[in-house]
């Protein structure tokens, strides 16, 4: 009987090779391939071999069980390479102590941990700090968590660091990168970093790093921290609520991409820091990053270097090696003077191919505020518009007024432009074919631009918050 | 992934036969997502028609759908794109890959394991392989041997040792 997934006489399926079957079940979490050696004499045996353990512990399920069964019938000739737990207790669990004691002799090289909110304190269980085969570690922990740090041993072939913490006692992140030497890859999630809410990251292996944090408002009490970064090989950089002029980055000449969100607020708007000051703050982070390929920033970024552009005598801006270029802008904010900062950033990347501009949803109310349909005298052409930009995309566009002028300025100055791609959040104003019609009309500098307009998308959520 | 041979043979087409014969032309640049193909291609020993003994010509021509899907010519856009819009094709690759999966029945499903392992694909492996964990996951032994039509070779005592032994997962 031929039929659909769900129907015929399917026993194919279970008289696939074993290399097969194996690798079918090394996408199921170990429960079910246990489950599975009660199927049948074939498939009785195949979890024994299975290189690695991943567990999601539901409330019920006893955790001691679990590990007694690692314990007892786990053939110790057959490595353990990758370990996953989520939804792990900590509190008194002797049961993940007992597991972490044998798991040295597993040759454990990447270990996932999820672990349970809890009301106190926790002790970040200094066993996974003594599992010298770790290549990748990944912590997700929603509490505040404490480690003892003079019993820090360091992890001598860790590449990849994944934390997800709410906030880090005792540890400097710093002194944890510095006691890993071939670390390449690290992710911070988290919004306080030790007692000081300093971070100090010296590295030589360091090739990405990533700090995200969640946005300020979540937690009031959070407070911003100070970044000082000196990794010679980093090669990609992400950083999220960081705040002029509170970081710097030193011997970053191998950078190529780099992701910045500053933060808004605090010392520029409150009037606190003078204007030379931001600027030669910014002009000393942006000598850190001038030969970057990629770019991805937001519209306050584009204001501090508005500020200096706008006193060359202080420092004057150049990405020379710039290709790629990805501005991130609140919809609410688009108005003339930020068009005017991101004309100022093109002119301070002559050599920019590709750029892609986001409007991001308001975060508060419907974004509706007025904004105000000033005229908008068109500027010349920058050097990149006339020689080396292929490639335009705006995208989730939200109010038309900016926006038409901003697509009929590529337009018409975009001498080498191939490709143009608008994608529309449902527009409030006019619909969609008449705002195509008029787009269609624009003249154009370059014969050969590919324009491709996106169905218009259902708008997103008007508030995200992200939680780590 | 572009290889010396790959750049220097890129419009050049490959001949598969299929097991009941039937000839497939494949472009090199979209064949070198089989391991088997490019190991081929790189010892210079793809004249003529390449036998593929263990693949019917229905499942090759679905596992040249998925090769062409996948296939990476835009070479220039992709290496400019940045993450958020890698993630949004990321996602459309997806939707595209589930809808192919799942349009499969199980005979086909089951062909397409075997010819996407045999031509060693990876990535048409790996997402037929999540088809069939998705179908076994969260079920008892008895839902996945109904499932798969597969008569328990257990005794009775055997069962009930297995299910002790292993009794955190059967409860």
């Amino acid at each position: 009987m031929e039929g659909g997934v769900d129907g015929g006489d399917g026993d194919r399926l279970s008289s696939l090779p074993e290399n097969i079957i194996r690798h079918i079940f090394s996408f199921l979490d170990s429960i079910d391939i246990v489950r599975a050696s009660a199927v049948s004499r074939k498939w009785r045996y195949v979890w024994v071999s299975m290189p690695y353990l991943s567990v999601d512990i539901p409330y019920k399920m006893k955790f001691n069980d679990f590990v007694d069964w690692v314990l007892m019938f786990r053939n110790r000739l057959v490595d353990i390479q990758i370990l996953r737990i989520s939804g792990l207790f900590l509190e008194e669990n002797h049961a993940f102590y007992r597991l972490m004691d044998v798991i040295p002799e597993f040759n454990l090289q990447e270990l996932d941990l999820m672990i349970r909110y809890s009301r106190d304190k926790i002790e970040l269980p200094q066993c996974i700090f003594n599992c010298g085969s770790l290549i990748s570690l990944k912590l997700h922990i929603r509490n505040n968590c404490v480690l003892k740090q003079h019993t820090f041993p360091g992890l001598s072939r860790l590449k990849s660091l994944d934390l997800c913490i709410n906030k880090f006692m005792a540890l400097s992140i710093g002194n944890f990168v510095s006691s890993c030497p071939l670390l390449e890859n690290l992710t911070v999630h988290g919004y306080s970093f030790g007692e000081d809410n300093i971070i100090d990251i010296t590295s030589a292996s360091l090739k990405n790093l990533s700090l995200i944090r969640p946005i300020i408002w979540i937690e009031p009490n959070a407070r911003l921290y100070e970044l000082n970064v000196a990794c010679p090989n980093l090669v990609s950089l992400k950083v999220f609520n960081l705040e002029l002029p509170k970081f710097s980055f030193q011997e970053m000449n191998s950078l190529q991409n780099l992701s910045m969100d500053l933060a808004r607020g605090g010392d520029l708007f409150s009037g606190d820091l003078s204007v030379e000051i931001s600027c030669h703050a910014l002009s000393r982070t942006l000598k850190g990053f001038c030969n970057v390929k990629a770019l991805e920033v937001t519209e306050v970024f584009l204001e501090y270097l508005h500020q200096a552009v706008d006193k060359p005598e202080c420092f004057s801006p150049l990405f020379n090696n710039l290709k790629s270029l990805t501005l991130r802008i609140k919809s609410e904010d688009f108005n003339r003077h930020l068009l005017i900062n991101m004309l100022d950033m093109l002119d301070c990347s002559p050599n920019l191919e590709a750029l892609k501009i986001y409007f991001k949803p308001p975060t508060f109310g419907d974004g509706s505020r007025n904004i105000p349909n000033d005229p908008w005298k068109m500027p010349n052409a920058t050097t990149c518009l006339k020689y080396h930009l292929k490639i335009v995309e705006l995208l989730e566009v939200r109010d038309r007024n900016y926006e038409l002028d901003l697509i009929s300025f590529f337009l018409k100055n975009g001498h080498v432009l191939q490709k143009m791609r608008i994608s529309w959040v449902e527009p409030r104003i006019g619909n969609t074919d008449k705002i195509i019609s008029e787009i269609m009309k624009f003249p154009r500098s370059s014969l050969n631009v590919a324009l491709t307009i996106d169905e218009p998308m259902i708008p997103a959520p008007k508030i995200h918050v992200s939680r780590g | 992934m572009s290889t010396p041979s790959s750049s220097v043979f890129s419009y050049r087409v490959l001949k598969l036969k299929s097991s009941d014969g039937e000839i497939f032309e494949v472009k090199q640049t979209v064949a070198v997502q089989s391991g088997v193909l490019k190991q081929m291609m790189e010892d210079g020993c793809t004249e003529g028609e390449i036998p593929l003994n263990n693949v019917d010509s229905p499942t090759l021509a679905k596992i040249i759908e998925w090769c062409n899907k996948h296939h990476d010519d835009d070479v220039e856009g992709r290496v400019l794109s940045q993450e958020k819009e890698k993630e949004k094709e990321k996602a459309d690759m997806k939707r595209w890959e589930s809808e192919f999966i799942d349009a499969l029945n199980r005979d086909e499903l089951y062909f397409l394991l075997i010819g996407s392992n045999y031509m060693n694909i990876k990535e048409l492996l790996d997402c037929a392989a999540q088809k069939v964990a998705g179908m076994v996951k969260g079920k008892t032994p008895e839902a996945i041997r109904e499932m798969f039509n597969i008569q328990s070779d257990f005794t009775e005592e055997e069962e009930k040792a297995i299910r002790k032994e292993n009794q955190w997962a059967f409860n």
